[in-house]
């Protein structure tokens, strides 16, 4: 296969990769009703940063999505761009980012836009670049963080590594999970300043120092600053701390904020790269998808079922890639490989070990990783071929086959699938209907609570 | 890699912790200052705002035309009403672009003040930040085994101590209340004294060193709990720290007029 592609030839190759995840992520997306989740992360959004106030949703999670949602509504309004555009940027930005992360792990384009090319048509990343939502700030930030820590290694700039430090920070404020990756990034520059300052004690200890500055202090810091607005409560910076506990034990035990009327069985983990595995987020919305007047209308249309289905094609060949890419990392002491190993493990494991259910949704901050090693894996494995560009073409051509009901279902289009509209009925749409209202549309039911505890 | 020099390297570090204890302490110094007092002193001093009211809704008014912001309440009641805020408001089931959204303390302080949701709104509206809530043994009992329920809850000799959403509140008895560490909202309410003489919540509280500058004494109309005897019961407890019996349940004494000097105070 020709490996010696150009810069500009792959640059312009990521150019597209990355038009087509824009276009994927954004096609019919004002078209698309809007769910509870969204409903409810613009009113929080209002909450936070005009009481400091934290829910009605997910009360539990750090803060930068209330920020972010709120400037977006200020800037663009209360359409699909105020609600959903921080996701979409954000989603469609992880392409070119997972493109160039690769390019620098492996030092090889074709892997890049692999692994660009598998991220744009992930079913998971599409359903939740069209959310407001912010598990996709999971697989941006900690991204452009590594993105800019190699440019620090590149340059020796101290600018690219606190903007690394900034971005591991907005990371945390997102979820706490981007903590995995920022450690996995400590470990490599600490041992990277361990081999290079050899006999250079002062300079060893001085690299640890401001490492462990930048990268530790640094985040924690940008933490700190989005729980502004809750200070402006009249908290304390001692007050601070309890708030952090409550946070951690909800998030920690959490089960869910409501009861699931639909079978919920995959929230565990260490199912996600073993078997094909599905997020599910059905939904009523009174509105028609094309507008009309403000009566009930029928089931069918009110109702939308949206599912992030991971491909099998690419997610079932993470532990295979995982496993050699570990094992090409111990005999050829590839330290790309380790590092992309170490991002995988240090993240995947702990949600693996998790007594609580762990929701498809939290895989966007482990998926980046997976998709890389699977890019890396194609690539070796396609190399034993004779005729490497026809395998290739193949093997993406059949993930694109697979990838594109995925994608209606991702979009909340599943419905319009004959085959597929009789699975979402039985499975989850019959549990919803027991509940839909059957007056006209002022006698709509309360839903289930978003902030289900007492006062 | 490119190593830093050990100068650049030192520079660089102390630069960021200096600006990280800046920044800490400058948050520090925002929460604290966004807090808003009045004249505080102890329960029996003359120069804080003391008002009898029918409703405890009408509590909420006061403090928020007097302009209190991030306070510490202090609650005395018979019990503490639990009720589901998002049962309150129906659910926007349309919900098409642009979307109709609120602001959740407006709404709530326009829609749905009332007696059990006073407290509730004045967190949402940035007037307190937590409550302590004196309350009868029994319900101290009742809210241990509440506390059982929530996953970042505490019991200890002191009391029960259950927080909502990361909002703290603290359940005690008058016995064991000492204070709330900075100057408090009191509001207390008559159904507190079927259980309690006023002579006795006056000691407890004189006692405990808590210094307020707004007592607000809550004839709570309406409760099924209290009866003529604990408005009775009330009157004395507003004779005990200065209300005189002629003035106490006059028309002066209640929510209209108000008129304080604000402060903002460094707090503890």
């Amino acid at each position: 296969m020709k490996a010696d592609m150009t810069t500009r030839t792959a640059t312009i190759a990521l150019a597209f990769i990355t038009l087509l995840a824009l276009f994927l992520n954004g096609f019919q997306l004002a078209r698309q009703p809007v769910s509870h989740d969204d409903y409810y992360v613009a009113l929080s959004a209002i909450n936070y940063m005009e009481s400091g106030q934290l829910g009605p949703t997910m009360w539990n999670h750090p803060d930068l999505r209330n920020i972010l949602v709120y400037y977006a509504l200020r800037t663009f309004g209360t359409g699909v761009l105020g609600v959903k555009g921080v996701s979409l940027l954000l989603g469609t930005l992880c392409t070119p980012l997972i493109g160039l992360v690769t390019r620098r792990m492996f030092k090889d384009d074709l892997i890049a836009l692999i692994a660009a090319f598998l991220w744009a048509c992930d079913a998971l990343v599409i359903d939740f670049s069209r959310q407001g939502i912010n598990d996709i700030y999971l697989a941006f930030f900690p991204l452009a963080a590594i993105y800019l820590v190699y440019r620090y290694r590149e340059s020796g700039n101290q600018g690219w590594l606190l903007g690394s430090a900034i971005c591991f920070g907005l990371g945390l404020a997102s979820k706490w999970s981007a903590v995995f990756p920022l450690l996995v990034t400590f470990a490599l520059l600490i041992a990277a300043i361990h081999k290079e300052t050899k006999d250079a004690i002062r300079v060893r200890i001085a690299g640890y120092c401001h490492t462990a500055v930048m990268l530790l202090l640094v985040p924690a810091l940008v933490y700190l600053l989005t729980f502004i607005p809750w200070f402006g409560r009249g908290y304390s910076i001692t007050e601070w701390p309890a708030l952090q506990r409550s946070m951690f034990l909800e998030t920690s035990q959490h089960t869910g904020y409501k009861p699931k009327q639909w079978d919920d069985r995959d929230n565990r983990a260490y199912k996600w790269f073993v078997v094909p595995s599905v997020f599910v987020d059905p939904f009523m919305n009174m509105d028609a998808p094309d507008g009309g007047t403000r009566e009930l209308p029928e089931f069918e249309k009110s109702a939308t079922v949206v599912l992030g289905v991971a491909n099998p094609l690419v997610w079932l060949l993470t532990l295979p890639a995982i496993f050699f890419l570990l094992r090409r990392a111990a005999r050829e002491r590839d330290e790309g490989a380790g590092y992309l190993a170490g991002l995988f493990l240090v993240s995947y494991l702990p949600l693996v070990c998790s007594p609580r259910p762990i929701w498809l949704n939290t895989a966007l901050s482990v998926l980046p990783y997976a998709i890389i090693a699977v890019a890396w894996f194609v690539r070796s494995v396609v190399s034993r071929f004779k005729r490497q560009e026809l395998v290739l073409a193949a093997y993406l051509l059949m993930v694109l086959l697979v990838a594109s009901p995925l994608y209606l279902l991702a979009i909340g289009k599943g419905v319009r699938i004959p085959v597929v509209k009789d699975y979402l009925m039985e499975n989850y749409l019959n549990q919803i209907k027991m509940i839909m209202p059957a007056g006209p549309a002022s006698d709509v039911p309360k839903r289930e609570n978003p902030a289900p505890a007492k006062h | 890699m490119h190593t830093l020099t050990v100068r650049r390297s030192i520079i660089t570090s102390m630069v960021i912790v200096v600006l990280t204890a800046v920044a800490i302490f400058g948050i520090d110094r925002f929460g604290k200052n966004s807090r808003v007092f009045g004249r505080a002193g102890t329960i029996l001093a003359l120069g804080i705002d003391k008002k009898l009211v029918d409703n405890p809704a009408d509590a909420y008014r006061i403090w928020k035309q007097a302009g209190y912001l991030g306070r510490t309440v202090v609650y005395v009641s018979d019990r503490w009403e639990s009720f589901d805020p998002g049962e309150l408001i129906p659910v926007q089931m349309f919900r098409a672009y642009p979307l109709q959204l609120y602001n959740t303390a407006k709404l709530f302080e326009d829609d749905y003040l009332n007696g059990v949701t006073f407290l509730y709104v004045a967190s949402l509206n940035k007037i307190v930040r937590k409550i302590v809530a004196i309350v009868p043994e029994s319900e101290v009992g009742r809210m241990k085994e509440a506390a059982r329920m929530v996953k970042n809850s505490h019991v200890s000799d002191k009391g029960v101590y259950i927080t909502r959403q990361g909002f703290p509140r603290w359940f005690t008895t008058g016995a064991r209340f000492d204070g709330a560490g900075e100057p408090a909202l009191l509001y207390i309410g008559a159904s507190y004294f079927r259980h309690a003489e006023p002579e006795d919540l006056y000691r407890q509280l004189s006692s405990s060193g808590l210094q307020t500058d707004c007592v607000i004494l809550c004839a709570e109309k309406g409760k099924d709990t209290v009866t003529p005897i604990e408005i009775a019961k009330l009157n004395r407890f507003a004779r005990l720290i200065g209300i005189s019996t002629a003035s106490a349940g006059s028309d002066d004494m209640k929510t209209s007029g108000i008129q304080m000097q604000q402060r903002t105070v460094p707090a503890s």
